[in-house]
């Protein structure tokens, strides 16, 4: 198994996420899992000819939109699917609550 | 900063760009609108929904770049930087992260302490705006408006070059003039137009501090690896951002002169001082003014003077607005030149034109202010004083010639200030000549 139980601690750690004690070692298997495979695809041989060239969605370069003011419609106004709404602004527990 | 200490600083600045629209969607990005009235499913951060980017707002970042002498890269890639906050509506900004649009540039600004400093600008991207939290406009709650959410924005990211606070102001100053100068901004710091991060380090322990606008405080940087890991990722709805040639070329095209050019111009197309187009040329509007004024006819140093002191001092009481149209300010300096008004005279008419406009000479009539240059009507007034003042005359005559002024302050008086002082000492000097 090439992920350890310290590994999936950190990356929890950095993604933020808590992780029960007793999932790590499912969590560490199902990571292992995923990095295996893409070793497996990187084992691949590389095309003999021409360049690897990165995926990208959609076409290969940006296409601008004019600077113009034409806002897309929402169904409803902002109150009509806000947690909380008041004299216009939305209401949310302040940051150091949910911290 | 304790002795044997050493500041090294680096600024972080974010700049709104002025477009109409959004980076990546079709709303408004107008100041000062209705909390949450400019927002649309794209800078809501509602599924689905797709951002387009704002060809404009690309432009002026290009502008920007250039202006600051940056490589503008013909491929970068958008990124998405991951951080939790309530006005950041998606979880992520759309920036730009190990692919810049611009990167390498330079700004020379004058440091209090060491002259010229060729500041490094390390790279220069485009990214979006995040919406504003307001803390204190309801209790143990915060109130969130989303207008401001998607407002295009360049950061320029500065190199650890500045050595103290004082160095600091000055590179901001010098990029904020060149950024107005290139009117790809407002620049406003009340509307939060142009704000700035600061990273400070002592180059004794090399800790690497973070100024957090939101508090106004100072705090040693976290790791990278803890809190401050934005774990950056391609932006997978947006296809790399290339630009061709010619459209760097164009905006390019597109720059105006800048500050330093135009300083160096100034000084020896008009023959002014170093310190005069250098206050001339602050900004790119006083720039214009000038050259007006002296197309107009003005004489060039006369132009300068009265711009550096009347016009700029009506200026700062009146927004910056210049409220003497160039034409005439140049009247106005002829009519000086001319004898016609006298320079306090002038001083008056000019900020009458200032506040009511109209024609200066027009203005100056009607004040009664045009000071007679009629030789026969200041001989009149020169022979009532020369005769009312007998005892004077004759002290005059036996060698007491400091009393010329004496006459001229009674022949001005006895105008009411119309009298055109030097024709009128001409005067006198004849009639006290000749009547020996």
């Amino acid at each position: 198994m090439s992920v350890s139980r310290d590994d999936v601690l950190r990356i929890a750690q950095l993604a933020e996420l808590d992780v029960e004690e007793d999932a790590l070692p499912d969590v560490a298997e199902q990571m292992s899992r995923i990095l295996d495979y893409v070793a497996q695809l990187s084992a691949m041989p590389a095309p003999t000819n021409g360049t690897v060239k990165t995926f990208v969605p959609g076409p290969d370069a940006i296409h601008f939109r004019p600077d113009e003011v034409a806002p897309w419609p929402l169904a409803f106004g902002p109150a009509a699917f806000a947690p909380a709404f008041k004299e216009g602004f939305f209401v949310v527990p302040k940051l150091g609550q949910f911290e | 900063m304790a002795a044997g200490w050493e500041a090294v600083i680096g600024l972080e600045t974010h700049l709104q760009l002025r477009t109409k629209s959004k980076m990546f969607c079709g709303c408004s990005t107008a100041f000062g609108a209705p909390p949450n009235t400019q927002v649309c499913p794209v800078c809501l951060g509602l599924p689905g929904a797709l951002p387009v980017p704002n060809g404009a707002a690309i432009r002026l970042a290009v502008r920007g770049a250039l202006a600051l002498g940056c490589t503008v890269h013909p491929k970068s890639i958008f990124a998405r930087k991951n951080y939790f906050y309530p006005d950041l509506p998606k979880g992520y900004q759309i920036s730009q992260h190990d692919q810049p649009l611009a990167t390498n540039g330079t700004l020379s600004f004058v440091s209090p302490e060491r002259g010229i400093v060729n500041a490094t600008i390390v790279r220069l991207h485009v990214e979006e705006d995040a919406g504003k939290s307001i803390h204190d406009r309801f209790p143990k709650a915060t109130a969130v408006d989303l207008n401001r959410s998607g407002v295009p924005l360049i950061e320029i990211v500065g190199g650890p070059d500045l050595r103290s606070p004082a160095e600091a102001r000055a590179y901001l100053q010098t990029l904020k003039q060149l950024l107005e100068y290139i009117g790809i901004s407002d620049c406003d710091m009340e509307k939060g137009s142009l704000r700035v991060d600061a990273n400070v380090g002592g180059s004794v322990t090399q800790q690497p501090m973070l100024y957090d606008s939101r508090e106004n405080t100072v705090r040693p940087q976290r790791s990278k690896e803890e809190s401050h890991d934005y774990r950056y990722f391609p932006e997978p709805d947006l296809p790399p951002l290339v630009l061709t040639p010619e459209f760097v070329a164009e905006e390019q095209s597109e720059l105006p002169e800048l500050p330093p050019a135009k300083r160096d111009r100034f000084a020896a197309q008009y023959a002014l001082s170093r310190e005069h187009a250098t206050v001339l040329t602050a900004s790119r509007g006083v720039a214009e003014y000038y050259e007006n004024v002296v197309r107009a006819g003005a004489e060039h140093q006369a132009a300068a003077n009265w711009i550096m002191t009347e016009a700029l001092a009506d200026a700062k009481d009146h927004q910056d607005q210049l409220r003497v149209p160039a034409a005439g300010l140049a009247q106005i300096i002829a009519l000086v030149k001319g004898g016609t008004l006298s320079h306090q005279a002038a001083k008056r008419v000019f900020a009458e034109v200032a506040a009511k406009g109209g024609d200066p000479r027009t203005i100056a009539e009607s004040l009664g202010l045009i000071q007679v240059a009629d030789s026969n009507v200041v001989a009149a007034w020169v022979t009532d004083v020369l005769g009312a003042h007998a005892p004077e005359v004759g002290r005059y005559k036996n060698g007491e010639t400091k009393l010329m002024a004496f006459f001229l302050g009674q022949v001005m008086r006895a105008s009411k200030g119309k009298a055109d002082p030097k024709l009128a000492q001409r005067v006198l000097e004849e009639k006290l000549a000749s009547a020996s």
